[in-house]
């Protein structure tokens, strides 16, 4: 069998371009077309799919941001004012001693019970509730002298005025009653603001709470009279 | 001698057939030509509609807005956290009250307590009557409690002396 070569020489060459001569502009353009298409027009027709998502999330962001500025446009800062106002007279962020002793001396007078005296434990984190939930708080042992109908309206005074406290334990006896409380405190956290993170109303629980805490203080503020129980 | 001689000559048929692919590769190549104009022409359309930049800039008039009016943002913050953590005190002290008022209740009124003491896990106390009955309504009641399993879990009967009058002392664990 007979070896059948190719020898491309130079003469192989020109004919062959001269045979495929008119073929060369057209194929050459195709080329030029396919990468164009490729490397050009295809990466291009990505990134306008990108813009619109970016356009979409901008628009997004401007309609998130404009309902935040129409909703804080409606809040009246003496509202706000008065709202921190309440909530930090139920739970100060100190050591609020004359609350504490002004919401003890009304609880006596309400219930009409005697204070004997009562003892400050600055800084002790006493109940295991608070331990675990980290709140700060005072506690204060307390004596007061009156029949077991007094105590309880005083524990129940005590429970609806502010600060906000807790009772630990309770030993009536003969002479009188002793009662560990604690006084909740906490201070204002560090506020990390996100100008663009959806800035939410109060909802109905915290309002709920507000309305609570306002409605404690009236009927603390209803039933109290001037004059000192100690 | 002519260098450009065509040494391999074509048969009718063959340069019939030369003739139409080299139609089709023309045809191709001005269709892409045009395809990728057009396209072009779009795209450029398309960019020039898709107003980023001033998008960003209503963005940022905005945000500047919103910004002015950050202490409010602040407030709303430092309101919300405080009553949540309100709501937790409330939510988990124990209602001494009640309790004290579940043993009030449940006492009758000949009987007298003399000594309570209210920890988060028990109630104890002492009560004192001249009536044997009243102090035996008083553990019925609280027995009865321990049954609708309301308030107590279990009812301790520490000691009952007869004297001058009746004692009991009784410790009652909380649910």
């Amino acid at each position: 069998m007979k070896n059948k070569k190719i020898n491309f020489d130079q003469s192989t060459i020109r004919i062959l371009y001269y045979k495929y001569k008119e073929f060369i502009i057209p194929m050459f353009i195709i080329l030029v077309c396919v990468t164009l298409f490729l490397k050009v027009t295809i990466p291009q027709i990505e990134d306008i799919s990108h813009i619109k998502d970016e356009e979409k999330t901008i628009k997004d962001s401007i309609n998130i941001l404009k309902k935040d500025l129409i909703f804080l446009g409606t809040l009246n800062s003496e509202n706000l004012d008065s709202e921190l106002d309440i909530a930090s007279t139920a739970l100060p962020p100190g050591k609020d001693f004359i609350g504490i002793i002004s919401s003890i001396s009304k609880s006596a007078i309400n219930s009409g019970v005697k204070l004997d005296d009562f003892r400050f434990s600055v800084g002790e984190l006493s109940t295991a509730s608070a331990k675990v939930n980290t709140q700060p708080s005072l506690q204060i042992n307390l004596a007061i002298k009156g029949n077991i109908n007094g105590v309880k309206d005083f524990v129940e005074e005590l429970a609806k005025s502010f600060p906000l406290s807790e009772i630990t334990s309770l030993k009536i006896g003969d002479s009188s009653t002793t009662l560990v409380t604690v006084f909740y405190y906490k201070p204002f956290p560090p506020i990390e603001l996100n100008d663009r993170a959806p800035q939410r109303a109060l909802n109905k629980k915290e309002l709920d709470m507000i309305n609570k805490i306002l409605s404690w203080q009236n009927e603390e503020e209803s039933t109290a009279s001037p004059s000192s129980n100690f | 001698m002519s260098n450009e001689i065509n040494l391999l000559p074509f048969k009718r048929k063959n340069l019939h057939r030369f003739k139409k692919a080299l139609q089709i590769v023309r045809i191709i190549s001005v269709f892409l030509l045009l395809l990728l104009m057009v396209s072009s022409l779009i795209i450029f359309y398309i960019k020039s509609q898709l107003s980023i930049d001033s998008l960003k800039k209503e963005e940022e008039n905005v945000l500047s807005n919103v910004s002015r009016m950050r202490s409010k943002k602040a407030k709303l913050a430092l309101i919300s956290d405080r009553l949540h953590s309100i709501a937790g005190i409330i939510d988990r002290r124990p209602d001494y009250e009640y309790r004290l008022g579940v043993i009030l209740e449940k006492t009758p009124s000949d009987v007298s307590i003399t000594e309570l003491n209210i920890s988060n896990s028990a109630i104890s106390f002492n009560a004192q009557s001249d009536s044997l009955y009243s102090i035996g309504i008083l553990m019925d009641n609280l027995v009865s409690m321990v049954a609708e399993k309301s308030l107590f879990s279990k009812i301790t009967l520490q000691y009952l002396s007869i004297g001058d009058s009746y004692n009991i002392s009784i410790t009652a664990n909380l649910l």
